[in-house]
């Protein structure tokens, strides 16, 4: 019985394995899929541009001068903070902007409802009078062509949701930001990227992104009882038939966490939302004949990525019982360890963080690769702390609470040439 | 004594190896040579930025150009920023035939057979090239006339009116502040223009310069159609609203669609066949004589695009966008024409 467990456990890391393998071949040696890149003239369609902001006076105030400044025409271009029940300084330097730029930024400070971003983009969708809407977190710092290299995509009528490059700003701060910045190339310089060479699952991330609003209200809206809204939306959009597209050179500089504890939060209630999605998606997604096969296991193997770190940790715990039990575990343990090696760490592999580094024309910071594993387990024992607490919160009936990532932001962005 | 030395040199070098492997990212890691953000794209992606940029380093030179106007005379100068041509005799060209400095002129440029600019050529008029010509990068504030076979490396820009001549080469970027004409034969990467025509001829060519009225309603959505597997548009057909198929598209003869199209398939649009949206495919699209297509076309393949075919209007210009692309003489297109490989005017 034992033997069979840890049997299917190392299959299935394999599998995962397999596919981080496929992904960094495509990405380093395959035809790479970018449709829209090079739409740059069109009559481009009017926009709305909503910023999820929760206590964000650290970091509001940049991406604000940063929308201001976008390649895009004014008339066009709607800005909608959505200040979301801050108890700082959020809304006062919201106020201030909308007073120096007259009819550039239209507000939405929302005073009560429920906790959440899903929730307050929900209600902020009062606000939104276009077709087009792109979503941005307020820590993020879009560049000039932004903008319309996330709208290009919507010109397929095909295309509900689009995802740009996530790129952390603060960088050589501490050993964790060293850390998820080459987690982040991994994740989206290879997986992400991927995915869209082999006409598979991009992820919706829920910033730096864009959604068509008609296909929004066909699935239904924003689902405020979840905890990742962007994997939930990203499901829903397949189900219906809507693409996901990623535009790996939509690239847009983002606050990584600075401190463990804050991070340990946030990719605890990633997993946990990403879990969520996995109960209530998989069987829909099975079935569903709007979706082809390989979008199907993809997008399956996809909803599983969370649940694989405790599979691992059980895989060990079954490796470690099996081995003082004198049962015939034989070259398993090895293909486990290896496989897990190169399989885990917040979705992007470590061979995949190696090419994206490649990818990036990163020279020196490949050396941190070592590193990366102390990443990996933190977020393996974290992601199962996660699955276990959401199993006992489900037995007890218990609802799941929405944690705001802390900022570390002291002052204006300065960005400067890479070294 | 020995007794000592023995376990600690076993737990150095214990320690040595265990650290070995890790130096590299620990050095990284306090020396931080590369630890600032990945440098991101900031700038606009304009096609005439690389034009803007010579003009904006052409400035200093302004006075010399006044200068050897005023006295009708070509001349070379030794400046600190690099050496220099300045021309300015009016009329055929008496400069040296083969030129490897930035090149300044002041007046009409009629260059001749076989004229090379290794630099780049900045024309404060227009420029007249000979057959054969060669130019690395090359703007005029006035016209630009490139004779049969001419190459330009990596950018050209007038600020009036391009007329690139038969089977001329545009590696780069090509763009025109009126238009542009291209002529059988030539190849091309990537072109702008208000107006591009394929052949001298298009530009007699009468076209619309209205969307229907169903335009503005197809921007804002007018709902979506998705059919499993190939599907087409019968001939005469209007269909409102975006169209998508999960294989391939045709659109019959005189049909029209008041919306976006996407197939997961080759997109034919045929005999005067009309979208009023955009024409996406993942594969290849074809366009007969006599379509129009607002824009923009995308595709993931090829795009060939017949004679008196119309993408775009005068005040909405558009993108044609695919790895390869082949336009017939006679059809007139609006906005960017972007092919990755190999952009080409022929049948």
């Amino acid at each position: 019985m034992l033997l069979a467990l840890f049997t299917a456990v190392v299959v299935l890391i394999c599998i995962y394995t397999v596919r981080h393998y496929c992904f960094t071949i495509s990405r380093v040696v395959g035809g790479q899929r970018h449709p829209y890149i090079d739409v740059d003239t069109a009559e481009w369609p009017p926009v709305t541009v909503l910023i999820a902001a929760h206590n964000e006076e650290a970091v509001v105030a940049d991406i604000l001068v940063a929308l201001l400044e976008v390649d895009y025409p004014a008339d066009k271009l709607a800005i909608v903070p959505v200040n979301d029940r801050s108890i700082d300084r959020t809304r006062e330097i919201i106020d201030a902007y909308v007073e120096r730029y007259p009819g550039r930024i239209t507000p939405f400070h929302r005073t009560g409802g429920k906790p959440g971003k899903a929730a307050a983009l929900k209600d902020a969708m009062a606000y939104v009078n276009t077709e087009i809407m792109l979503v941005f977190d307020a820590d993020y710092v879009p560049g000039k062509a932004l903008i319309r290299q996330l709208v290009a995509p919507f010109f397929d009528p095909e295309v509900g949701s689009v995802m740009g490059r996530v790129v952390p700003l603060n960088v050589g701060k501490k050993l964790l930001t060293r850390i998820l910045d080459l987690e982040r190339s991994g994740g989206y310089q290879v997986d992400q990227q991927a995915r869209m060479n082999l006409h598979f699952v991009p992820q919706y991330g829920g910033t730096v992104a864009g959604i068509r609003k008609s296909a929004l209200d066909e699935i239904g809206g924003w689902n405020e009882n979840t905890l990742a809204e962007d994997t939930d939306l990203t499901y829903r959009m397949l189900l219906a038939g809507w693409k996901t597209v990623y535009e790996n050179r939509a690239e847009c500089y983002e606050e990584v966490p600075e401190r463990w504890p804050v991070r340990v939060r946030q990719i605890m209630r990633w997993a946990k939302g990403h879990n969520q999605a996995m109960v209530g998606y998989s069987g829909a997604l099975l079935r569903c004949q709007n979706v082809s096969w390989w979008e199907r296991f993809d997008g399956l193997l996809l909803l599983g990525v969370y649940m694989m770190a405790p599979v691992l940790l059980l895989g060990w715990l079954l490796a470690m019982a099996l081995f003082y039990l004198g049962a015939p575990v034989g070259g398993g343990v090895a293909v486990l360890g290896l496989a897990a090696f190169t399989t885990l760490g917040n979705f992007a592999a470590f061979f995949e963080i190696a090419a994206a580094a490649r990818l990036d024309g990163s020279r020196a910071r490949i050396q941190l690769l070592p590193l990366t594993f102390l990443g990996f387990t933190v977020s393996a024992i974290s992601v199962s702390r996660a699955a276990w607490q959401q199993f006992i919160s489900s037995l007890r009936g218990q609802e799941m609470v929405w944690h705001k990532t802390e900022r570390s932001r002291v002052g204006p962005v300065i960005l400067e040439k890479s070294a | 004594m020995i007794s000592v030395l023995a376990p600690l040199a076993l737990t150095a070098s214990t320690g040595a190896l265990l650290v070995l492997p890790l130096a590299p990212a620990l050095r990284e890691l306090l020396s931080k040579r590369d630890a600032g953000p990945l440098v991101t794209r900031k700038d606009d992606g304009k096609i005439s930025n690389f034009a803007a940029s010579l003009r904006t380093r052409c400035i200093p030179f302004q006075h010399l150009m006044t200068e050897c106007l005023e006295r009708h005379r070509n001349a070379f100068f030794e400046l600190p920023q690099g050496k220099i041509f300045v021309a300015a005799k009016e009329g055929v060209w008496t400069g040296p035939q083969h030129v490897d400095v930035l090149t300044l002129c002041a007046t009409l440029a009629e260059l001749p057979e076989q004229f090379r600019a290794l630099e780049d050529f900045y024309s404060a008029s227009d420029v007249c090239c000979g057959p054969k010509g060669l130019f690395r990068a090359l703007l005029a504030e006035g016209d630009i006339l490139l004779g049969q076979g001419t190459r330009v490396l990596r950018w050209i820009h007038a600020e009036g009116d391009l007329h690139v001549g038969r089977d001329c080469l545009l590696y780069g970027r090509a763009s025109a502040g009126r238009s542009l004409t291209l002529a059988r034969g030539c190849t091309f990467e990537r072109v702008y223009a208000p107006v591009i025509y394929s052949s001298c001829e298009a530009a007699g060519l009468e076209t619309r310069h209205e969307s229907s009225p169903f335009s503005k309603l197809a921007q804002a959505g007018m709902g979506r159609t998705r059919y499993p597997g190939n599907a087409h548009v019968v001939a005469g057909e209007e269909h409102r609203g975006d169209l998508v198929t999960t294989k391939g598209l045709s659109l019959e003869q005189g049909s029209s669609v008041f919306g976006s199209v996407k197939a997961n398939g080759d997109v034919h649009l045929r005999e005067c066949a009309q979208v009023d949206g955009s024409v996406v495919s993942t594969r290849s699209i074809r366009i007969a004589p006599g379509c129009f297509a607002k824009g923009p076309i995308i595709s993931e393949d090829e795009i060939i695009i017949d004679r008196n075919v119309q993408v775009g209007l005068p005040g909405s210009p558009t993108t044609v966008s695919a790895p390869r692309i082949r336009i017939a003489p006679g059809s007139v297109l609006h906005g960017t024409v972007w092919a990755r490989v190999e952009g080409r005017v022929g049948d």
